[in-house]
């Protein structure tokens, strides 16, 4: 028995990493813009290529999202850049030693830079700055009417634009947050003079704007690496070393015009770049736009029926009780209340290092912006019943669960039915978010339609969900024949 | 079947009723008074629906309860009915733990008795006029056979005629199955057909308790006068 122990230990441990080994995937996680999904493409192909399994989370948010979904072990690696690094995530010094120590201490490794530099430019619209001669940051003091449109990273960021405007003493006031690609789009529009970009990003050479120089060395360099835990098996890790040196900024730059301008899908432009550079024949999935949109239809299905069901079990029991005590109803309804004032996007980002990424966290923020509507309606059926009712079900010697079962619950399910069918509609609505955070759904195609300007693709899944809105409508009413007494939906019979 | 000690009862600083009575087994007591007197508090106290503030309720030598209840028939106005139920639902519920068959055996004896046309029972209340809401509730009120009835303003909602009608069906119902009746009512009428006895009640307080001719006759304050020909006055006025 004793002998046997440490033996049997010893196979069980093997037994349980080889386990842990075959089962999981590698998954590579990528943030939502074109350049950080083709190199999260890039990587999880090479990993495939060396036998490695792997899975790609592609666009799953921004910074923050990535990081703790890397520490949290959800992810296994994903591509960063020095200087997000340094400056956001460990706010360290900037050199390369300082970096790998504290990545150490997170069991995070480092791997060299990939072959480019992805750091912050200010591009100025052409013909402003022609007019108004900028070639430098320092140019733009002088006009302090230009309006600025930069990413809210770049806003929030302590090194962001604070200690920019600082360092070049601008005076300019007029100064907008927005998504990184809607910038782009003012910046054409004519509404925005200045916004902030990649070094590589596709528009610059599709816009034609004036990279003014950062003449005061301001913006710190931003080398492309992979990210990866240490934990990572000795194979993927020699699979992703391939990537080290291997894309130049030219090479970053036309694919991500490929994706950007050609419409072509991430997948098919790594696939092209390994095929050029390695010799390595990768197959990309083709799915036709019926397939894609039952996909998506499933996930969304899915995403909506699971959130409006949990909220009804946690909503219905919720509001039974704020009905009936006094006490708990101002604590019920207004904490309910209370969440429903989150911003959606804000909640998804707080569900990160609650419940990770992909559809379970999705999930549970629905179910929350599900339950005030279901609770408020629970309470305000129950109100309604007629005193006299009352007292008839009390003068029948009804218990409270009798009461609960067979009066209150029927006679309040036209108000809960309603409760619950405008949870739904606003569910529809609100898990197209859902694929900020990789819960997949129509939010898919809006998201990439959106990073890619592909209206045909954003109408992929907007026309569905508001389909599905319609449609959930239509069911509500079909469901109330079915659970809502007749005696309730019969007109009134004419008095003797 | 009805003892009630030093019973009092407020609502806030307004007394609502302050009374020590008991009523007889088998008899029909008609509670009557102006609105606010305290009538409906009094039956609704007899019912335990709301406990008294001092004093005690008997029902039948033994404390109200629970068990007690199931021993007395409610009745209110426009019935009280489920509408999410059926007649005969409605009528089941008040004996769900009864035998199934036991149940519909007692619902058609109590249809005849209370003359609703059998098809009516599968209608839900709003498909039914007042009266006919009002007889289910009569029905709901009887299924237990209880030993007593509480009213309270049972026709409160109904047009004359069918007034007339269900208060001569309650007096036949009440003498047949000789069940001790208390009903609330401002009405004359109701009282002058179906009440043994009356009780006077204002602001909370007995005035005047006996038959109702010795009221008319022998009245013991103004009010009583007052309360009885504010009723008879418009009558009286086409025989002058």
């Amino acid at each position: 028995m004793t002998r046997a122990r440490p033996v049997a230990l010893a196979l069980a441990v093997a037994l349980a990493l080889a386990a842990c080994h075959g089962a999981r995937p590698i998954v590579v996680g990528s943030k939502k813009f074109t350049e950080s999904v083709v190199l999260g493409e890039l990587a999880t192909r090479l990993l495939a290529d060396g036998g490695v399994r792997a899975r790609h989370e592609a666009q799953l948010g921004g910074t923050r999202v990535l990081w703790d979904a890397l520490t949290t072990g959800r992810i296994d690696v994903y591509p960063e850049y020095t200087g997000t690094l340094c400056q956001e995530i460990l706010r360290s010094a900037c050199d390369r030693a300082t970096i790998e120590r504290a990545l150490a201490a997170r069991h995070v490794v480092m791997s060299p830079s990939l072959g480019f530099s992805d750091g912050y430019v200010l591009a100025a619209r052409s013909d402003v700055a022609a007019r108004l001669h900028l070639g430098r940051i320092s140019d733009l003091a002088a006009h302090p009417e230009l309006r600025f449109g930069f990413s809210e990273e770049l806003l929030a960021r302590a090194d962001g634009w604070p200690a920019l405007r600082a360092r070049y003493r601008l005076p300019h006031q007029d100064v907008r947050g927005l998504d990184h690609d809607l910038a782009w789009r003012g910046l054409d529009a004519g509404t925005l003079d200045v916004i902030d970009a990649y070094g590589t990003d596709a528009e610059i050479r599709y816009y034609h704007p004036t990279l003014l120089a950062d003449d005061l060395g301001f913006f710190t360099e931003y080398d492309a690496v992979l990210l990866y835990r240490d934990t990572l098996p000795p194979a993927a890790r020699a699979a992703l070393q391939r990537l080290v040196g291997a894309v130049s900024a030219a090479d970053m730059i036309a694919m991500n015009a490929r994706a950007k301008l050609d419409k072509t899908p991430e997948p098919r432009i790594a696939a092209d770049f390994l095929r050029a550079h390695f010799g390595i024949a990768g197959a990309v999935a083709h799915d036709g736009v019926a397939r894609r949109v039952w996909q998506r239809t499933v996930e969304h299905l899915i995403l909506v029926g699971l959130s409006v069901g949990g909220a009804i079990l946690l909503g219905l029991p919720l509001g039974i009780v704020a009905a009936r005590r006094r006490r708990l109803r101002r604590l019920i309804l207004g904490s309910t209340g209370l969440m429903q004032t989150i911003p959606s996007l804000a909640l998804l980002v707080f569900m990160i290092p609650l419940f990770g990424i992909g559809t379970g966290p999705a999930l549970v923020a629905l179910v929350v912006y599900s339950l005030l509507p279901i609770v408020r309606n629970t309470v305000a059926g129950i109100d309604g019943i007629a005193p006299p009712l009352r007292e008839s079900a009390a003068a029948l010697g009804l218990g409270s669960w009798e009461r609960l079962r067979l009066v209150e619950l029927p006679l309040a399910m036209p108000s809960i039915l309603a409760g619950i069918q405008t949870a739904a509609v606003i569910a529809v609505g609100t898990a197209t978010l859902g694929a900020l955070i990789g819960a997949g759904g129509y939010g898919q195609p809006i998201l990439t339609g959106i990073r890619l300007d592909d209206t045909p693709l954003i109408l992929e899944g907007a026309l569905p969900a508001a389909l599905l809105a319609l449609l959930v409508q239509l069911l509500f009413d079909g469901v109330e024949r079915l659970v809502v007494s007749r005696g309730l939906r019969v007109r009134p019979a004419v008095d003797e | 079947m009805f003892r009630l000690r030093a019973v009092r009862k407020s609502w806030g600083p307004q007394l609502a009723i302050e009374v020590d009575l008991e009523l007889a087994r088998g008899r029909t007591t008609v509670l009557l008074g102006p609105s606010g007197c305290g009538k409906s508090t009094l039956l609704r106290l007899c019912m335990g629906l709301i406990a008294p503030d001092a004093g005690t309720i008997d029902f039948d030598g033994a404390p109200l309860d629970r068990g007690a209840r199931r021993r007395i028939g409610y009745v209110i106005q426009d019935g009280g009915l489920f509408p999410h139920l059926t007649a005969r639902q409605n009528v089941a519920l008040a004996a769900r733990d009864r035998p199934r068959a036991e149940v519909d055996a007692r619902i058609t004896a109590l249809a005849e008795l209370v003359q609703l046309p059998a098809p009516l029972l599968s209608r839900h209340p709003l498909e039914l006029s007042g009266g006919q809401r009002q007889r289910v509730g009569l029905m709901r009120a009887l299924v237990l056979e209880p030993e007593a009835l509480l009213l309270d303003e049972p026709f409160g909602a109904l047009d004359p005629i069918i007034r007339a009608e269900l208060q001569h069906d309650l007096k036949r119902i009440a003498q047949t199955l000789r069940k001790t009746v208390v009903m609330v009512t401002h009405d004359l009428g109701d009282a002058a057909t179906l009440a043994d006895e009356v009780i006077l009640l204002r602001a909370g307080r007995v005035v005047q308790r006996g038959p109702l001719a010795e009221l008319v006759r022998a009245p013991r304050d103004p009010f009583v006068t007052q309360f009885i020909e504010a009723q008879r006055a418009p009558l009286a006025q086409l025989d002058a």
